[in-house]
């Protein structure tokens, strides 16, 4: 009906629908138009960083065996899909960070719990976890092989070991700081402990979680690519040993644009997590 | 008032023991509060009003004395007592609804007929409408309307407040004085209201026991007894002649004391 009356009124447009007065549908045209400016200055700088480095390993400004080039990146691309190695590597390599990712973090947000649950133990326990947080993971990988074996298990084990301790220590802070108020309101009708764990402690503490899976998904890849340099025969970690071996750039480069946009849909993934389990935050 | 004893402490004192000493909070300190009654303490501020009221709620138990609820020694909270504190203390996590819940839910009530009773008692609270928001959509003053539904939920018959209107806008305050005095009349529940504010201890309460500072013991006690129509509210108190002189003298006991500090 609003419709029909603005019909052919010179606030009607692409850029101004939805508006509900003249003023509003300028409002809207001035937001979007600079949502658009951003995404093609985004594409743009996308595209003029290809185009220039195209040209330069074609006039020779750079030397393409060091640097590939993207039209060579683009068709070792189409070669990998179509011999169906891409799918393999990317499917290793996503199955060994999901895994350690998600063991990580429900390992690390139950420790959490118990460190919360029995303060005697988190004071025990402080030192440990704190030195052991600092301990740089890469280091314990040829443990894990000599342990585990050169195998899918070992590198699971170094993405799980470098999101775990990180991921106590945030969620462990999270659950004290809980409102100490809102303990005294639900222990005022009774609650027990686990009570008071169940709808105090661990509520307060999700918008900390999330943030936590947002940092734990990037160090899980991290470790994923790290365990597969140091020992495995499959995964983009392996690819990118592998082409550094045989001096062969266009497969390092193309493995790393695939990491880097599983890296970027793995992010998001969670952020939209964050939208369907915080809707009391407001924007 | 003549109703039966509810609340009786005789001789209560509270320590808080840190690792650089000890605080006394409260000493030999007597008190009862009787059936039906609407009671008010004031006291300087860190006096240890909000401690007395800890020990009633049983979420502390008293260094020394003895403190009985209905005859029987308080050991830990008790599903009689309600309390509202300061800050409503909302969870931002969940719904008006699910606020209004809470203690139900804690109580292991089953569900569908909790529900029922949260959502009657915030539609008669003028909540009706805001069960689904979450409390960020919420004013101060309905904010501490959903606290006050989620303490009532679970049908206490002894409320202890603790300044819950000292931190509302003038305005929302003495509506909210108004609603939670008729409230606790017309359910005829027993409230014992920890206040800075001598007006709204005057308005508000049947009696009011005036506090020393820390430690705290009982300085004074004013049985208030004002000439207003039936039924007095907090709006009419404030126009009886006796008004000014009860603030009055309560306020000279406090002053008295601030000057001691």
């Amino acid at each position: 009906m609003s419709n029909a009356v603005f019909r052919g009124l010179p606030f009607r447009g692409f850029l101004a629908r939805g508006a509900v007065s003249p003023r509003h549908a300028e409002f809207l045209r001035a937001l979007r138009l600079r949502q658009t400016r951003v995404i093609v200055v985004q594409l743009a700088v996308l595209v003029g960083f290809l185009t220039l480095w195209q040209l330069a390993a074609h006039w020779r400004l750079i030397d393409p065996f060091i640097t590939s080039q993207p039209a060579a990146i683009a068709g070792k691309l189409v070669e990998l899909t179509e011999d169906g190695s891409l799918g393999y590597h990317v499917a290793v390599t996503v199955y060994e960070t999901l895994v350690g990712f998600g063991l990580g973090t429900l390992l690390g947000i139950a420790l959490a719990g118990a460190l919360w649950w029995w303060d005697f133990l988190s004071d025990v326990a402080d030192p440990y976890i704190v030195v052991l947080n600092a301990t740089p993971k890469m280091a314990l990988g040829p443990i894990f092989i000599v342990w585990l074996g050169a195998t899918m298990v070992a590198v699971i084990a170094l993405a799980v070991s470098i999101s775990l301790f990180v991921t106590i220590l945030s969620v462990y802070s999270a659950f004290r700081q809980a409102d100490r108020e809102k303990l005294v309101v639900v222990a005022s009708f009774g609650a027990s402990k686990w009570q008071q764990f169940s709808k105090v402690v661990f509520p307060s503490a999700v918008p900390t979680i999330i943030a936590t899976l947002k940092v734990n998904i990037g160090l899980s890849l991290i470790g994923a690519i790290v365990g597969e340099f140091l020992a495995a025969n499959a995964g983009l970690g392996y690819l990118i040993i592998y082409g550094q071996n045989i001096f062969n750039m266009s497969l390092v480069m193309t493995s790393l644009v695939i990491l880097t946009v599983i890296a970027g849909v793995m992010y998001y993934a969670v952020t939209a997590l964050e939208r369907r389990f915080v809707p009391w935050r407001r924007d | 008032m003549s109703g039966r004893e509810r609340i009786r402490g005789e001789g209560l004192s509270y320590t808080y023991l840190t690792r650089s000493g000890e605080t006394l909070a409260l000493k030999d300190l007597d008190l009862t509060v009787r059936d039906g009654e609407f009671c008010s303490i004031v006291g300087p501020s860190g006096c240890g009003k909000s401690t007395l009221l800890a020990l009633i709620s049983g979420l502390l138990r008293p260094t020394e004395g003895r403190l009985l609820l209905d005859g029987a020694r308080i050991n830990g909270t008790n599903r009689r007592v309600g309390i509202l504190l300061q800050k409503d203390h909302l969870f931002e996590w969940r719904t008006v609804l699910k606020n209004a819940e809470l203690g139900l839910e804690i109580l292991g009530k089953g569900s569908a007929e909790a529900r029922r009773h949260a959502h009657h008692l915030l539609a008669t609270y003028g909540l009706g409408g805001f069960e689904n928001s979450y409390p960020y959509q919420l004013s101060g003053g309905m904010r501490q309307r959903v606290a006050l539904v989620r303490t009532l939920a679970t049908d206490p018959d002894i409320l202890l407040l603790d300044e819950p209107f000292s931190a509302l806008d003038y305005q929302t305050k003495l509506i909210l004085e108004r609603d939670v005095h008729r409230i606790i009349r017309d359910n005829h529940k027993t409230a014992l209201l920890v206040t800075h504010d001598i007006e709204e201890a005057v308005s508000m309460s049947d009696r009011v026991i005036v506090l020393s500072g820390r430690p705290a013991q009982v300085k004074n006690v004013y049985d208030i007894a004002l000439t207003v129509a039936e039924p007095r509210t907090p709006m009419t108190s404030r126009d009886a002649p006796e008004f000014r002189a009860y603030c009055k003298s309560i306020w000279e006991d406090l002053e008295i004391e601030q000057r001691g500090l």
